[in-house]
């Protein structure tokens, strides 16, 4: 058996491995890829305005504490950082959970909760819950960045044509400082959308990058 | 998108003729036909926004895109999927004309195999043996020494050599090779 012939046999079995084409075509890709980069580019822009205003902020500030009116003011402690989000309790019932949500910047935290199958059905617990329920509050616009700029969910997945969905109601909470915050959810962990940031993404790659990023 | 350029060619003309084989080489390093598109799409991505300054045609373009691809590939392998465990039991898809019989067999079985690799040894044999890179163009792509290529290429090869699961299939040799 030669190099050559070794060689050759890769290169035969990677062939007949890659599929012959993806699901995409060129023109959708373009699409796509130009879509991606307008979110990732509008949340910078917005990252940056939210800087900005920070800043102007504080030349005012400073302006007005040079003045000669009174005394300058006395320089605050910066506000103490918000406690990471907490799961809704009751968990609400996953059909009054909005499966579309638009995550302003400046997250400071996220968490993955359970959610309830039905009104009537028992409050559903962190423990029979198997996606990681602990707060995430390093790099959350980052994460949510890449949530909003998976590829547009096509529900061409041929697998989920012979999936049995169970329902596993989830709910993604984003906290912001002031206390308030933006939630998305859904009655499954596979097969289906949610959209965030007018992109329609695939749960089950969702949960997965969250879920990864929360235990990472 | 049509109106920046590199070198005469439109990033959109670009994305027609060349992201058929960029994704089939992302889907060799990820294993999965939504990593892959994801994988490509951000590397595509990254290109668009320097495509302006990528000049000299084509080549220089598709060499970004796919270092583009494997340091993406190889920065999410590190955030977002080293829960991932190599497994032998790949969810099959239903066999399409357009991938051939036997096709599904043999890509679960090739799979399982490169799941055994590591990452730095799928790059490289992604890059030599599909993509078809000489060994300096895949430590340019990799940012790595042209040995380096050559014995990450070496035991990737020897890996597959003792695979268990390439043994029902025409897989590279099994016994000593000339020295």
């Amino acid at each position: 058996m030669t190099d050559d012939r070794e060689t050759d046999q890769v290169k035969d079995l990677l062939q007949r491995t890659a599929p012959a084409r993806p699901d995409l075509a060129p023109a959708e890709r373009v699409a796509a890829v130009t879509h991606r980069a307008r979110v990732v580019r509008r949340r910078q822009g917005l990252a940056a305005a939210a800087v900005l205003a920070v800043v102007a902020g504080g030349v005012g500030w400073a302006v007005l504490g040079g003045s000669d009116d009174g005394p300058a003011p006395v320089a605050q402690d910066p506000p103490a950082p918000a406690a990471p989000v907490a799961c809704p309790d009751p968990a609400p019932v996953y059909t009054e959970v909005p499966t579309e949500a638009e995550f302003p910047v400046g997250a400071t935290s996220l968490r993955l909760c359970p959610g309830r199958s039905d009104a009537g059905a028992p409050t559903a617990t962190t423990q029979q819950f198997r996606l990681p329920t602990e707060p995430l509050t390093d790099g959350v616009d980052a994460l949510l960045d890449e949530v909003a700029a998976q590829p547009a969910y096509t529900g061409s997945d041929p697998e989920c044509a012979f999936t049995t969905l169970a329902l596993e109601p989830w709910i993604l909470v984003a906290g912001y400082p002031d206390g308030s915050t933006v939630s998305v959810g859904s009655g499954s962990q596979a097969c289906s959308s949610v959209t965030v940031d007018g992109t329609p993404v695939d749960v089950g790659a969702t949960l997965a990058l969250v879920g990864q990023a929360v235990t990472g | 998108m049509t109106d920046r350029s590199a070198a005469g060619t439109t990033f959109d003309d670009f994305v027609a003729a060349r992201s058929t084989a960029l994704w089939r080489s992302a889907f060799l390093l990820t294993g999965d036909r939504h990593k892959a598109e994801d994988l490509l799409q951000v590397a595509l991505v990254k290109t668009w926004r320097r495509w302006d300054r990528l000049t000299g045609g084509v080549e220089p373009a598709e060499a970004y895109v796919r270092r583009a691809l494997v340091t993406t590939y190889t920065d999410w392998w590190r955030r977002r999927w080293r829960g991932e465990v190599p497994t032998g039991e790949l969810p099959e898809r239903p066999t399409t004309g357009r991938d051939g019989p036997g096709a599904v067999d043999v890509r679960r079985d090739v799979l399982t195999a490169l799941a055994g690799l590591s990452r730095g040894q799928r790059a490289v044999l992604v890059l030599r043996y599909f993509d078809d890179l000489t060994e300096q163009q895949t430590a340019d792509v990799l940012g790595v020494s042209r040995g380096t290529v050559k014995s990450q290429a070496s035991r990737a090869l020897a890996a597959l050599r003792s695979s268990p699961a390439l043994t029902d299939h025409d897989h590279p040799a099994t016994e000593e090779e000339p020295s």
